[in-house]
């Protein structure tokens, strides 16, 4: 199989979140509803990736609930928008050591593997960018439950990844 | 011949619950004041005059107080808790009480009337009542002997009431504060004539002026028989005649209407002056309301404007062309690089492995030895530069491609070793993705920090537009804001002031040639009959006409200078009195000049010292104007105060207190008994009720002859309850 098989294989996940979280999608994820008194994204996909990179940022990573019920699959990968950015994410997730280690990735001995279990290497990669979207949304929700009016301001998404970001968040 | 009014009580008159022994006021000669808080019973004391003297009291339930008929107004005159306490078929009586004096009698005046309860329910139920006026008493007692005698005569009985104020004074006399402007008002032509004519006895000469005017036409008609008893040609006389009255008919015709076109243009003038006072500052209004709107849409395209930047803000996350998402991971895609250079490497390795493994050596290409690394060649070819050469690579230029062609040799395998799976492509277009975001990484932070600074300044500039907006709305404050529409009209009332003022001019000088061709016409015509007749005409019938017409003119001009006289004299005492009821103020008030308009046309005006009309002056200066005139009109009578008394309703609300000082000094200068009811002095907070003022006020009167009283009222109480108490100080 060739590369285009596996970047449209890895296009094809459906990444889940914990059902937990959906009070906060609903608060920070727009979805062409009217205006609230926060400061929203658009559709899920985007307050997900902010919640990854939030995660990633943060080098924190929490396992999503085992059970099916307390979790929710959406849109799959080849649908969020803008396609530069998925990519960007995507490379982010590859090219960081820690997590190619953790999963084997090594793209030689890759070559020679079986289907599934090139399969099962990039359901691994895709399981860690859900662990540390989880982990971006418990900190934005830590940050709202300390500050009801922090995400009233119309920066505080910016802030807050900048402060993740900078190494200032503790 | 001054009258003394020596009291005034009440019988259940409104809030005067109670008898006449219970509710009176008892006045001296000189200044009698009554102070009271608002609802204390001012108007009703002054209802209580104007029954007595002109059988009306003033509805003030009503938002204008109005004058109504004693007739239309029975039941609610009679105090509620009279009423309250009154059972079914039972009678309540309310009356008002005057006594009064002149040098040789003292008299009594009773106005009442009897209410009968018809209906149970509400006491102030005007259904349940039925009211007939009682008889008016009037009684009479030489001050020599002890008994009143009641006056049976309804004609004496009139004159006695006509004694306490004269029915032609009683306008200048029985004064309610914004009275004063309709007694003086000075664009009426009649308005201020009357007043001398009331008072300077000028309609004597008018008498006179019918007089000599009726005999001259006599005399014209007497010589116009005579030449026609003398003439050959009867039928061209009578003709000349007939042309000659024509003419004059059509002079007094065009006489008449230039006194209604002058009439007309003295009130447009006094309605533009009028409207002068309030049309710049209605205009200064509309200025700064236009300055306020203009503001108003600053301000909200500011907000829009500011509106789509927040907006946006979290569009910039996502916008490849901004990428906000990516802050500070540019880093990995140096990573990323490294990644797939080891991959193609290892590829390759793995391919000369294989190769060799098959015997084939042509795969031993490679770069020269200090070539250039691939992540060197990536750079160049990012930063378009050679950095082996140090010159530029513009993308797409022949270096560029050059360098892109030694990457491309070095990086990518000629013949791709045959494996189970391959990830070039996947780690192709991750790249691809990559190198079009990682310039705009670099800049994120400082378009994170343009666009905070944006937002400051839309929020800075918000906030100095609010101020101005503020500054704006206080200035309208300080104008006296009133409705727009209302600053509109009154600069259009202005325009049209003005455009009558120019067409009433215009008239008059089209009417004043038209005169001066009459006349004209009018001398030939004359001239023409003259030489129609015989030249032995009885010379006695021309010089009949010549002298009563000399004299006619005569009693003209007398008439004007007579009335000049009093106009000068009535400026001068107006001014003497307007100086003094100004004097305590701190604002220049200016002189009045009463000035001839036309023939019996004069205006009002207050000019400053250099003779320039005085705009902008407080409506408490104007009415100082108005008063100072009345004062003036009666000043110059020959005793110089009038022998009746003012009686004054609040007619202070709109003065300052320098004026309010004024009005207190000057007043018992005119008038020799005067009965003030004010608000003006009252503070409920004094332990006396009295303000600074009033505190003056009474020690003035405690060192003259008058009196002051207070009225109280327990506002606690409910209407029904409600009493007025009288403190005599």
């Amino acid at each position: 199989m060739d590369g285009q098989y596996w970047l449209k294989y890895l296009r094809e996940r459906r990444p889940k979140y914990a059902k937990k979280h959906v009070s906060t999608l609903e608060r920070f994820a727009n979805k062409g509803k009217s205006k609230s008194d926060y400061s929203q994204f658009g559709p899920i996909y985007q307050i997900y990736m902010y919640a990854f990179i939030l995660g990633f940022h943060q080098r924190e990573r929490i396992p999503l609930p085992h059970s099916p019920e307390e979790r929710i699959t959406f849109l799959e990968i080849g649908k969020w928008q803008p396609i530069e950015t998925v990519n960007y994410l995507l490379m982010i997730l590859i090219s960081h050591d820690p997590i190619r280690d953790e999963i084997g990735l090594d793209l030689i001995s890759l070559e020679e593997m079986t289907d599934s279990d090139v399969q099962e290497t990039l359901k691994n990669l895709i399981n860690i960018m859900e662990e540390y979207a989880n982990a971006g949304f418990s900190i934005l929700e830590e940050r709202f439950e300390s500050d009801k009016y922090y995400f009233q301001e119309p920066f505080a998404f910016m802030r807050l990844l900048k402060e993740i970001a900078d190494g200032k968040f503790h | 011949m001054a009258s003394i009014i020596n009291s005034i009580s009440f019988n259940n008159f409104f809030n005067f619950y109670g008898d006449y022994n219970q509710n009176m006021y008892e006045f001296n000669s000189g200044l009698n004041v009554i102070v009271a808080d608002n609802m204390s019973g001012k108007t009703k004391i002054f209802s209580a005059f104007s029954w007595i003297l002109n059988d009306e009291v003033i509805d003030s339930d009503k938002e204008i107080n109005q004058i109504v008929k004693v007739e239309n107004f029975m039941v609610q005159m009679i105090s509620d808790k009279a009423k309250s306490e009154t059972s079914l078929d039972d009678d309540v009586k309310c009356g008002v009480l005057l006594k009064f004096s002149d040098e040789n009698f003292e008299y009594e005046i009773e106005k009442s009337i009897t209410a009968t309860k018809i209906n149970d329910g509400s006491a102030t139920d005007l259904q349940n009542w039925e009211c007939i006026p009682n008889e008016v008493n009037v009684s009479k007692k030489d001050l020599s002997r002890f008994d009143f005698i009641p006056i049976y005569d309804q004609d004496e009985k009139l004159e006695i009431i006509d004694k306490v104020i004269r029915r032609e004074f009683r306008q200048y006399s029985l004064l309610r504060g914004e009275a004063v402007d309709r007694i003086l008002d000075f664009s009426n032509k009649n308005s201020l004539k009357a007043a001398i004519d009331t008072l300077a006895n000028i309609s004597k000469v008018d008498t006179l002026i019918k007089l000599t005017e009726y005999l001259v036409n006599r005399a014209d008609k007497d010589l116009t028989n005579e030449r026609k008893r003398h003439i050959g040609d009867k039928e061209k006389f009578e003709q000349k005649v007939k042309e000659r009255d024509e003419f004059r008919k059509r002079l007094t015709s065009q006489e008449k209407n230039l006194k209604t076109e002058q009439q007309q243009l003295i009130k447009a003038k006094a309605e533009r002056d009028e409207l002068l006072n309030l049309v710049s500052t209605a205009q200064e209004r509309e200025k700064i309301r236009s300055q306020r709107s203009l503001v108003e849409n600053e301000i909200e395209e500011k907000d829009l404007q500011h509106s789509e930047l927040l907006n946006t803000i979290q569009d910039h996350f996502f916008d490849p062309q901004s990428a906000w998402l990516l802050y500070k991971t540019g880093h990995y895609e140096g990573n990323f690089n490294k990644l797939r250079d080891t991959y193609i490497e290892d590829q390759k390795e793995k391919r000369i492995i294989n190769e060799v493994r098959s015997g084939d050596h042509s795969f031993l290409t490679k770069l020269p030895e200090g070539s250039p690394d691939s992540f060197s060649l990536r750079k160049m070819l990012k930063e378009e530069k050679c950095f082996v050469c140090g010159r530029s690579a513009d993308e797409h230029s022949e270096p560029w491609n050059h360098i892109q062609s030694v990457l491309n040799a070095h990086t990518k395998p000629n013949k791709l070793h045959k494996s189970k799976h391959s990830f070039n492509a996947l780690l192709d277009a991750l790249m691809r993705s990559s190198s079009a975001l990682s310039i705009q990484i670099d800049k994120i932070e400082s378009e994170v920090s343009e666009t905070r600074k944006n937002d400051v300044k839309y929020r800075q500039e918000k906030k100095k537009l609010r101020s101005r907006y503020d500054d704006y709305r206080n200035d309208l404050l300080g104008l006296g804001e009133v409705d727009g529409h209302k600053d509109t009209s009154t600069i259009n009332q202005f325009g049209g002031a003005e455009r009558r003022v120019e067409r009433h001019e215009a008239s008059i000088k089209e009417i004043e040639n038209k005169i001066h061709d009459l006349k004209a016409e009018l001398k030939d015509k004359n001239n023409e009959i003259k030489r129609l007749s015989y030249q032995d005409l009885n010379i006695v019938f021309e010089e009949q006409l010549s002298i009563l017409t000399d004299i006619d003119k005569m009693a003209n001009r007398t008439r004007i200078r007579l009335m000049d006289e009093i106009i000068e004299k009535l400026e001068q005492k107006s001014n003497e009195y307007y100086k003094l009821l100004t004097e305590s103020s701190s604002a220049d008030g200016g002189i009045i000049r009463i000035k001839r308009q036309a023939d019996e046309i004069f205006s009002v005006e207050l000019e400053d010292k250099d003779g320039n009309k005085q705009y902008g002056l407080s409506e408490g200066f104007q009415r100082m104007k108005k008063l100072a005139v009345i004062m003036g009109i009666i000043a110059s009578k020959e005793d110089g105060r009038l022998g009746y008394p003012l009686i004054a309703d609040a007619p202070l609300s709109t003065f300052g207190k320098g004026l309010i000082e004024g009005f207190f000094q000057q007043v018992p200068q005119v008038f020799h008994q005067s009965i003030i009811m004010v608000k003006d002095l009252f503070d409920g907070t004094s332990d006396d009720n009295l303000n600074d003022i009033g505190k003056e006020v009474l020690q003035e009167i405690k060192a003259s002859s008058g009196s002051m009283h207070l009225n109280l009222i327990d506002k606690g109480q409910s209407q029904i309850e409600r009493e007025t108490s009288i403190k005599r100080y």
